[in-house]
């Protein structure tokens, strides 16, 4: 049967832009092996992400965090600060963070997207520890976050985990612990943490607060001893 | 570098795309070079059409998540 000259003029239309698609498409994957290009969904969820690379809180956790893996969480965090909260991202985010590294992973975001390692750090660099250790230390507490910091809700049984968290400090002897209470649980973080140091010797106390959240830094006091 | 947002490019044409890389497609989820659905190399979901990023460093394709974005950027380096 012979083509309309609609039908020929539909197909002439469908060749054309087959061609062009084709041409195109095949520019986009040798830019691709060039570097030259990339493929998203959303620009603005690429870049919540991506445009840490320009922030200098970023730029000073890559300086002196090393391990991959606590890398990503730092990022992570950044971004979880910047999405707003609601955000249908966060909880699918958290839930990714969960299945992938698991409760302590969670843990080193959460960290990070309070503020509260900043604030750990703040004090650290008051105390002009040498980049090496400043490095070591950060490294430290964030591989053994589990360990090394006590998230505090407002119901926990107080004296209980005075007891325990002490217990850990005088077997383990953890360069710095961190008790971080927000919100109703600011009262319930302060007795922890006053709890704790008349259990254990050979440790400072600080605290960092906002209107929100309190952090309680409990740090080996390397001061050397008066005579 | 040029980003391009996929929301922008019809179906068609991202599996088109998707096969020029070396992948294939059904009509939810981007398939591996066996015909299986490709997951995500860093979360370990199986990738779909509507949700897909494609990076350099041998057309690395991903779920489109932020935890995968910075494992990317980890791996590869950040993009220009």
């Amino acid at each position: 049967m012979t083509p309309t000259p609609d039908e020929e003029a539909i197909a002439g239309v469908t060749k054309g832009a087959l061609e062009f698609s084709s041409e195109r498409i095949k520019g986009w994957a040798a830019r691709l092996a060039n570097r030259d290009i990339a493929f998203i969904e959303d620009r603005s969820s690429f870049d919540v992400v991506a445009d840490q690379k320009r922030n200098p809180e970023w730029s000073f956790y890559k300086e002196y965090v090393k391990t991959k893996e606590l890398r990503v969480l730092i990022r992570i965090g950044l971004a979880l600060r910047k999405l707003e909260s609601g955000h249908a991202d966060l909880q699918s985010l958290r839930k990714n963070i969960l299945h992938k590294h698991g409760k302590k992973g969670l843990h080193v975001a959460q960290l990070v997207q309070d503020g509260d390692l900043g604030a750990f750090i703040g004090t650290l660099i008051s105390k002009q520890m040498s980049k090496a250790d400043l490095g070591a230390t950060i490294e430290d507490l964030l591989l053994n976050v589990d360990k090394y910091v006590v998230f505090i809700k407002s119901d926990i049984d107080t004296r209980r985990v005075i007891d325990s968290t002490a217990a850990r400090i005088n077997a383990n002897l953890p360069p710095a612990l961190l008790i971080c209470g927000s919100k109703g649980a600011k009262g319930a973080a302060e007795t922890v943490a006053k709890g704790v140091m008349k259990k254990i010797d050979g440790y400072e106390l600080s605290t960092y607060q906002d209107k929100v959240k309190v952090v309680y830094l409990i740090m080996k006091d390397d001061s050397p001893d008066e005579d | 570098m040029e980003l391009i947002s996929l929301k922008n490019v019809p179906t068609d044409a991202k599996v088109a795309l998707l096969k020029e890389l070396g992948y294939g497609a059904d009509s939810v989820y981007v398939l591996d070079n066996h015909g299986q659905p490709l997951k995500d190399k860093y979360i370990d979901v199986p990738v779909r059409l509507e949700n897909m990023l494609i990076l350099p460093g041998s057309a690395i394709v991903l779920d489109d998540n932020p935890l995968s974005i910075a494992n990317y950027l980890e791996e590869f380096g950040e993009l220009p």
